[in-house]
Formats: C-alpha cells, structure tokens, sequence
C-alpha cells in the first residue's frame, strides 16, 4: 500500500474519523472552488499542517516526496503544453507543431509549450497537493475498522460496512496470490509487455478463479453466523466526539469563512 | 404490553444473496489492487493522454465485468465501484478519481436494465464496454481534471476516445469470459 496506518500518539490519531473524514470533504470541495493562485497555496499549507502533527516515518515521506514530484512533473508538463487563456494569448511559447503543417498543424490547430501554461500547471499543483496531504493524514492517522465504523455512525448502511471491511481484509491475499501467479506465468516466459490484453487476461483468469472459491467458503462462513438477520447489530469499537473534535469544528468553520471571503474578495466581490 | 418492532433499514441491498455480496467484496479488493496500481503507474505515465488506457480501463475494465457477469444483476457494478474507488483513491491521495468510477458503475447497471438479458450476449457487453469506455474518458477529461483546474484541448479527447474505447471493448468481452467461468465455479 502507498499510505499505511502509522500507530503514534498524535493529537490528530486520538480525533474521531468522522471529524478527518469531514475535514477532507471540506478540503476537496474547497480546493475545487477555489480559483485564485494565493488562496490555493494558504490552502496547501493548511492542508500541510496536520499531516506534519503526525510525525509520518521517513519512508512515507519519501513515497510522498515522490509522488508530490510526480503529480507536480504531470500536471506542469501536461499545461505548458495544452493551456490556452481564455482571455489574453500566450507570450512565451516555442513551436512543436506549427498550425500550418498539413494535417497535425490543421487537426489541433498547432502544438506548442508555453511557460505560461508551465506556470498555471504549477499553480494547479497545489490543489491537487492539498487533497493528497488530507487523504495522506486520514489514511496514516486512522486504523481502517475505525475509519468503516465513522462511516457507519455517518450513515453507511451495515452490508456496505461489511462489504468494504471484506475488500479491505483481502487485499493484501491477493496481492500475494497476484505475485504467485505473475512468477508463475514468468517461469513459464508468457509475460511480456508487448501483449498486454493477453498478459492481463492470463494473470486475472487464475486470480478470479481463486476468488470465487474463497467466495464459497467465505459465503457459507457468513451464513452460518446469520448475516441476512434483519436486526441492527453492534460493534466493538465505538466512537465519541471529544473536546479536541468541536475545536477542530470551529476550526473547520473559521477556515471556510476565511476562503469564503478571500475568494469574493479576489471576485471582486469585496473591497 | 405492546412491542414495537423496529423496520430494517431498506438499502436495495435487500436483492442480493449473501454469495453476491461476498462476490462482489472480493472483487472489489481486486479492484482496490488494479485501482492502486493503476494510479501509480498513471501519475508516473506524466501526461493523461498516453497514461489512462490500458490502467484505467482495460484491467479496471476486465474486473468490473467479470463481477457483473459472475452476480447478473443490476447494482452490482456500482456496488463494485463503490468499494474499489471509495479504498483505493483516497489511499492514493485522489478522492476526485470516485465519481469516475461510480458514473461508469452507474451506466454499466443503466445498461443491465436496458439490455435485460440481451446483455450478456456478446454485443450486449461489447456495446456496454463502449459506453464504458465513452464515460470514463469523459469523466477522466470533463470532470476529474477540471475540477483539478488541469485543461486539456478538445482534439485530445477526440483522438483519447477511440484508443479508449478500443482498450474498453476487449475488456469487457475478457471480462465477461472470465465471469461466465467464474459463475460456473460458484455454489448458489
């Protein structure tokens, strides 16, 4: 897995899930709004702050120095190439495609790389970093049964909870048998990149077949502990709002308030 | 003294068998795998255009249809969507990926209910592989990567499309192969 649960004793670890899970709507639907350059960086570094209260091991941070590049090298390379203003033209630009070369230049009406679009790419990295770093915290700071129970609280129905506890448990099975069959097509030389409609049927055929026969038994095991009884059932583990919770809250409503008023006021809204 | 009974909640969850749902769980776990994987891979192909064919539709694709065909009803592809998006995205730090899976779930179950049993023949599935195809390199140019303020010009959606479609449509031909046996493999 990229993220994995850290256990720490983080002030962030001991919030309930529901409260970083609302945390990382809120952020996500801010950072899709959002519109101004300045905004968009205060929010990168808000979303920055929690993730570093929770102490993330150094490996992690290197996965996420990695991906940080990765999204940051797409996101730049992918605008210097296609952004177009919509209100003004591009000053610096080089040619890749010019407009009048037959059929290229007519279909896309030219290809260029513009440091304009380089810069509004790296704009844009932080919205899409802002997002990262929220889904980062939540998924290092929160076990996952925890995290299934929040959704539950939040009203996901009881099958959808098991269901996705189910998943969750069996993936890392099946990522093992996934390698098993992988080596095993390897020692018999039928991997090869060149084929890859072929390469992925002979690795997902095993897999699935596989699955269906843990299906079997998971099924049986599941019926036998009356899991269609039409009756509410409890959990183990319960969750509390606490203190730390409701200041997170305002929180939460300070900072929406904030981008609230720094985006009319960038809309001209505001004086 | 009156008991008063306290009605299940009803979710249209009702409709499947535990089998189903356990089917559908497992696959899903299949499709975390091939969604983690296939996110790696597409930050690392760099530009959306040459990355999202085979990873986020030829394997995804293959997995989806097998778990229609092996429940053969209708929900179970948004169901499945459900739990391979709502994992393995926010594991991967894109939340916004969700809609994209859950609007081809939605069209492949839209699809079960037009088709009826006309589905599961091969032009069912091959037509429903188009629309899957249709919907996720639009979702993936309209509204994933716009709502990440990142513009793509018209003319690459136009040639992503067909390439789109073209990963899609064997897809969902493998993955209905692949669901036929695994439906035979299962105790009802």
């Amino acid at each position: 897995m990229l993220f994995e649960y850290q256990e720490q004793g983080t002030i962030i670890h001991r919030l309930d899930p529901r409260t970083k899970t609302i945390w990382l709507a809120v952020v996500l639907v801010i950072s899709i709004l959002l519109r101004d350059p300045v905004l968009l960086v205060t929010l990168f570094c808000i979303s920055l702050m929690p993730l570093l209260l929770i102490r993330i091991p150094r490996h992690t941070l290197i996965v996420l120095g990695i991906l940080y590049l990765m999204v940051a090298a797409g996101a730049i390379l992918s605008q210097a190439l296609f952004y177009r203003p919509s209100n003004g033209s591009l000053l610096t630009f080089v040619w890749l495609v010019p407009p009048d070369v037959p059929v290229m230049g007519a279909l896309t009406g030219g290809i260029l790389i513009s440091v304009e679009g380089a810069l509004y790419g790296f704009i844009q990295v932080f919205r899409i970093l802002a997002v990262i770093n929220t889904s980062a915290m939540l998924v290092l700071s929160t076990p996952l049964n925890r995290l299934i129970v929040g959704l539950r609280e939040m009203g996901m129905p009881g099958t959808m909870a098991f269901m996705l506890t189910t998943a969750v448990r069996f993936v890392p099975v099946l990522m093992e048998e996934y390698q098993t069959i992988l080596s095993a097509l390897r020692a018999r030389n039928i991997v090869s990149l060149w084929h890859p409609v072929r390469m992925a049927e002979q690795s997902l055929s095993p897999l699935i077949i596989n699955v269906i026969r843990r299906c079997n038994q998971l099924a049986l095991a599941a019926e036998s502990r009356a899991f269609d009884l039409d009756k509410p059932r409890t959990a183990v583990t319960t969750l509390a709002f606490n203190r730390a919770d409701t200041g997170c809250f305002l929180l939460m409503g300070v900072i929406v308030l904030f981008f609230a008023i720094g985006s009319a006021r960038s809309a001209g809204f505001l004086a | 003294m009156e008991t008063k009974e306290e009605k299940p909640l009803i979710t249209g969850l009702e409709k499947f068998s535990t089998s189903d749902i356990i089917v559908v769980s497992l696959f899903g776990a299949v499709g975390i795998i091939v969604g983690i994987v296939g996110n790696i891979f597409h930050s690392l192909s760099g530009l959306s255009v040459i990355g999202p064919f085979i990873l986020h539709t030829l394997i995804p694709g293959i997995v989806v249809f097998a778990c229609v065909t092996t429940v053969k009803k209708p929900g179970s592809a948004i169901l499945y969507s459900l739990i391979a998006s709502g994992i393995a995205m926010p594991l991967m730090g894109v939340p916004i990926f969700i809609p994209f899976y859950l609007v081809q779930g939605l069209l492949i179950d839209g699809m079960m209910i037009m088709l009826k049993n006309r589905f599961w023949t091969w032009w069912g599935t091959t037509l429903a592989g188009i629309v899957y195809g249709v919907a996720g390199i639009f979702m993936l140019y309209y509204f994933v990567m716009a709502a990440q303020g990142i513009q793509f010009p018209f003319w690459v959606f136009c040639v992503s499309l067909p390439v789109n479609i073209a990963c899609a449509i064997p897809a969902s031909l493998i993955g209905r192969r692949i669901g036929t046996r695994a439906a035979g493999a299962l105790i009802k």
